[in-house]
């Protein structure tokens, strides 16, 4: 991996159109759209469901390539990255959360957040993974399988695996989605507070304005274009 | 119905399950039948009477005499082994000289030539006539008609014949039987007090004059050393031969079944959890519960039925393929016709029990379902507990085994019992090696580890997949590799110096001119060694009782004949162990015993034991043990005794040569110059040994990949089954950021690892087996055959990577979306 260059914009859009490939004409999801976003911020994405915030924030990570337009994660130019490249960058640089919590079902709660730390060949996987899982409050379910979580703690989990890296841009997918108003809360709670605490940038996508509401920066997402949110 | 509608691809599993299972079982049932009919129809042809009285000497002739009476049909049957001479071919034979009255029961099937038709006679060959086997008649390249020389006499062949009752012997092999008038022996001039004999009395009768004539034998004086042997026993002991095959054969049976049920249940639910959602929106539309079930088993009864023909079908072309295999197991080769059918019917009925049990529990599941959970989705790992379904399994098993053995079906529940165990153990083995491994799954390399994690995420059922996968390689190597390595290891004995012929029954007055004559062939005869045919009569002064002795070896050695030699030096080549062997010049009567034979009969140092020879006895101390190294394949008795201790005794001296192929030719006609002499060809023995155990090893063979495949079959829906959340992970994989390369090994090395480890195990296991086996049962060095030993592991591992790559494939191809782009995994699922 080549250094990271050090830049104040962690993500940089140009003019991105995306439109989902179908047998008739492509259905335009995302139309000329431009964007920065300030390293170390945390910037909300609002929009209905269907409006296109997962495709974009897909777009983000580089796991999808846009049919116009360029975007730079983090300095790099994603389009002018191999696909190997992007999963590199993903590997070292991105963190996930997503809706459904994607645990790996057959491996602990431990191993879960390990996981990914080892892929990196990362020297403290174990300890690192230990107080991960300790600041989001989960120290005494290390060696408990996803199935025994409720969904509430699988979300915690997910939130170690995440931060235990620490990523430069973390992405979260309606984090809150499938949670009780309770969970929601806490989860939101422990999302901002190991996003202040590492310094890293928050790119949330949801349709709910109270989670919008605690990010530096907000854009609504409506008919294929950004704009500023109320 | 057409085809394609009836079985959709993911039920492909569970058709191939029910063709295995069907397949397994009626081919099994159908190779024991064929295996008992053999045994029978030996056992009568072995026996030939009611009751037989053995000697290794002649009756003597007031007994005979004495024997007979108007109601009682016995004959005699001498039996020995020699040489038959045509033109230039010669060949050892079983001549069996029969009575005027043979056979006193059952026929002798007679065939005028090879491919006549076959007549059933009730009589022996007239004076100057022989009958011979086709096996006899080719390897002498003679015909019906031509003329045999036997000892000093020529007779004719006039028939052929397979099986005659009591004709017919372990030796058959390699020592075909030869049926010739019992009127002609003294022709042959090859029975003198010195050869060895075996002389049948054969009888049938009322039963009170079969025990009269048994006590006869008992009471006669002098006392007459007979064995008495009644049918009842002959046919306990080839039940015990069947036994044996029996064990195994239900090894292979339970195995593939027990593995193509779990198939059949895995397959079944994979196929209801595709299945239950359907259902679920046609109740929520309003479809009643009725028709939905009677839709549904229509369909299930009409897979099971294609499943069970094909498997059937399938089923019989193994047995004839095994059959076809096995023709030297079965030298009669026309056995009678024996109707496939019932055997077929039943494993049908079996299989089909087990394919429609299997089904139960997944329909129930189905018809569970409320038209509610379209809303409320349920995942598929909160179905019903995985007690549940074994407690099912259990019960249906127990069922099917009940109406098998209703239906008459063979094995015992020992044998199945002990192949469960065995089954299990692999299991609990291959269980405990994974959990081990999994606990340190990510203190290492993290592609390892989590391969290793993957590995485990149905981990009983891995281990009894890896378990069974291991036991199938283990054996299917074993009897293609370690076994015939051993067969080599025999071969191997035969370095260019080793002899590789037998001259046997040289009479002392031979011996001069036969030394003379295999000079001027440059054939260098081993030292000639004299053999005494002797009976153990006592011990330290105590006569032998034969029916108060209770060790069972000792008590064949005190029925029959054995055969000792004298020596005045240590035999070159032997060691003792134990003791002092004798001077040259020792006027003591000693004897020196092999090891291993004083072990077996219960022999200790300083002993006195006492043997008879033609009337005349003496007695010798043990002395010494010796170690022999019989693959030198020189003479060499388990009894040698100083030569004062036999001096006159009758005997025949017997030597061995190493015969360069050119020198065959002479060696066999070798018997028409000295008639006494027998010439044994050993390379001849080795060479059919050898065609025995392939023909053998490949019967198994065949029977065992019904086995593999039912593993293998496991292998696959363990990959199967866990396909979607396989598929998921993938995804997951790709967003997190792992390389497509990486994600591609990891499959690889995951699917790749279940075959490579049961193949190692497997393999390892049986070369460890096959070392045991030359090692400490055959004294033998052991060479495996390495090109089998590594194929094994390769193959299995890619076995094991092609079926789990296919296992995958839906979902793969499914989806460049879902594999390769990471997209999917942001999406909801
Ligand atoms: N693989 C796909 N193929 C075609 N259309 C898609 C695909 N994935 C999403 N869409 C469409 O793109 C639009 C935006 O989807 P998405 O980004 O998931 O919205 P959001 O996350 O805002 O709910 C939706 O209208 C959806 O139907
Ligand atoms: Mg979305």
């Amino acid at each position: 991996m080549t250094p990271m260059p050090a830049c104040p914009l962690a993500i940089e859009v140009q003019k991105v159109s995306y439109g989902y490939p179908t047998s008739g004409a492509p259905i335009e999801i995302l139309r000329e759209i431009d964007l920065s976003i300030e390293s170390g911020s945390s910037w909300g994405l609002l929009g209905v469901s269907g409006a296109g915030k997962t495709t974009l924030l897909a777009l983000l990570a580089g796991l999808e390539l846009p049919q116009a337009g360029s975007i730079r994660l983090l300095g790099h130019d994603l389009a002018t990255l191999t696909d190997d490249g992007r999963a590199d960058l993903r590997l070292q640089s991105v963190g996930f959360v997503f809706q459904t919590f994607h645990l790996l079902a057959s491996l602990t709660a431990l191993e879960n957040v390990v996981f990914p730390l080892r892929l990196r060949r990362l020297p403290d996987a174990v300890d690192r993974a230990r107080s991960a899982l300790t600041a989001v409050g989960l120290e005494h379910r290390l060696h408990h399988r996803p199935s025994a979580l409720s969904g509430g703690e699988q979300q915690r989990v997910a939130l170690a695996r995440a931060f235990a890296g620490s990523p430069r841009v973390l992405f979260a997918d309606e984090p809150t989605g499938n949670l009780d108003a309770g969970n929601a809360e806490r989860i939101t709670e422990l999302l901002f507070a190991l996003n202040a605490e590492q310094g890293s940038t928050l790119v949330l996508a949801t349709h709910d304005h109270r989670l919008v509401e605690r990010c530096k920066s907000c854009t609504v997402l409506e008919a294929g274009s950004l704009r500023a949110a109320a | 119905m057409r085809w394609g509608r009836l079985f959709r691809p993911g039920e492909i599993p569970f058709l191939v399950g029910m063709i295995l299972v069907t397949a397994a079982l009626s081919s099994v049932t159908l190779l024991e039948g064929r295996f008992q009919q053999t045994l029978i129809r030996r056992t009568e042809a072995t026996f030939g009477g009611a009751l037989r009285l053995e000697r290794s000497e002649p009756f003597p002739a007031p007994f005979l005499k004495s024997v007979r009476g108007p109601l009682l049909k016995e004959t005699r049957l001498v039996r020995f082994p020699t040489v038959v001479v045509h033109g230039k071919e010669s060949h050892l034979v079983e001549l069996n000289a029969v009575g005027s009255n043979y056979p006193v029961v059952g026929t002798v099937a007679l065939r005028r030539s090879r491919s006549g038709g076959a007549v059933d006679l009730r009589r022996g060959p007239v004076p100057g006539h022989v009958w011979v086997t086709p096996e006899l008649l080719d390897a002498l390249k003679a015909k019906v008609g031509s003329r045999i020389t036997i000892g000093y006499a020529t007779f004719r062949i006039t028939a052929l014949f397979n099986l005659a009752p009591a004709i017919s012997s372990g030796l058959s092999l390699f020592a075909p039987p030869l049926i010739l008038n019992g009127v002609d022996l003294g022709r042959t001039r090859l029975t003198g007090t010195e050869s060895r004999i075996e002389d049948f009395l054969l009888a049938a009768g009322p039963a009170p004059l079969l025990a009269r004539l048994e006590r006869k034998a008992r009471t006669w004086h002098p006392a007459l050393d007979v064995r008495i042997v009644t049918a009842q026993e002959t046919r306990s002991r080839t039940e015990g031969a069947i036994g044996r095959a029996e064990r195994f054969l239900n090894l292979t049976i339970t195995g593939t079944l027990l593995l193509a049920f779990l198939a059949l249940l895995l397959s079944a639910w994979d196929q209801a959890r595709l299945e239950r959602p359907e259902v679920a929106l046609l109740r929520a539309w309003g479809l009643r519960r009725g028709p939905l079930l009677r839709y549904l088993t229509r369909r299930r009864l009409r897979q099971v039925g294609v499943g069970l023909s094909l498997g059937a079908g399938l089923g019989f072309g193994l047995y004839r393929l095994i059959a076809a295999l096995t023709t030297v197991l079965d030298p009669s080769g026309g056995l009678a016709p024996h109707s496939p059918w019932p055997g077929l019917a039943r494993s049908v009925v079996v299989a089909g029990l087990l394919a429609l049990a299997s089904l139960v529990p997944s329909w129930l599941w189905i018809l569970e379902t409320s038209p509610l959970e379209n809303f409320r989705p349920v995942s598929p790992t909160h179905s019903t507990p995985v007690w549940r379904r074994a407690l099912w399994a259990g019960f249906a098993l127990i069922v099917s085994y009940g109406v098998w053995t209703i239906l008459g079906g063979g094995g015992s529940l020992r044998y199945t019992a002990s192949a469960l165990a065995v089954l299990v153990g692999t299991t609990l083995i291959a269980f405990l090696m994974f959990s081990g491994l999994r606990r340190f799954a990510f203190q290492g390399p993290a592609d390892l580890g989590w391969v290793i994690a993957s590995l485990n995420r149905r981990s009983v059922l891995l281990s009894f997949t890896l378990g069974s996968l291991t036991l199938v390689v283990c054996l299917l190597t074993f009897l293609l590799g370690a076994r015939t390595s051993l067969f080599s290891g025999y071969q191997e004995m035969f370095s260019a110096k080793t002899p590789n012929w037998f001259l046997i029954g040289i009479e002392p007055g031979e011996q001069s001119g036969l030394a003379t004559a295999l000079a001027r062939h440059h054939l260098r005869p081993a030292p000639f060694a004299p053999l005494y045919i002797a009976r153990w009569i006592a011990l330290n002064g105590k006569k032998l009782d034969p029916s108060r002795i209770t060790n069972p070896r000792e008590r064949f050695w005190a029925l029959h004949d054995q055969s000792v030699s004298a020596a005045p030096v240590l035999p070159v080549g032997d060691r003792i162990v134990a003791g002092h062997f004798w001077r040259n010049d020792s006027n003591r009567h000693e004897a020196s015993l092999v090891r291993g034979f004083a072990r077996v009969s219960g022999s200790a140092l300083g002993e006195r034991l006492t043997y008879r020879i033609a009337g005349r006895e003496f007695t010798v101390r043990v002395t010494n043990f010796r170690h022999v190294r019989w693959d030198r394949m020189t003479p060499n008795f388990f009894v040698e005794v100083t030569p004062n201790a036999v001096v006159d005794l009758p005997h025949t001296e017997i030597t061995s040569l190493r015969a360069p192929p050119a020198a065959r030719g002479w060696l066999a006609r070798l018997p028409r110059l000295f008639p006494g002499v027998s010439t044994i060809d050993l390379d001849q023995i080795i060479r059919e040994l050898g065609r025995v155990l392939t023909q053998a090893s490949e019967a198994v063979s065949v029977l065992l990949a019904t086995t593999g495949v039912a593993a293998l079959l496991l292998a696959y829906l363990v990959v199967a089954v866990t396909r979607e959340e396989r598929a998921r992970e993938l995804t997951l994989f790709r967003t997190l950021g792992v390389r497509r390369r990486r994600i591609r090994t990891w499959l690889l090395l995951e699917f790749g690892l279940l075959g490579l480890i049961s193949g190692i195990l497997g393999s390892g296991a049986a070369g460890l087996l096959g070392a045991y086996e030359a090692q400490s049962l055959l004294h033998l060095r052991f060479h495996p055959d390495w090109q089998v030993l590594v194929l094994a592991p390769v193959v299995t591992t890619g076995f094991t990577l092609v079926l789990g790559l296919l296992a995958m494939a839906p979902a793969l191809w499914r989806a460049r979306s879902l594999y390769w782009r990471a997209l999917r995994a942001f999406q909801e699922l």
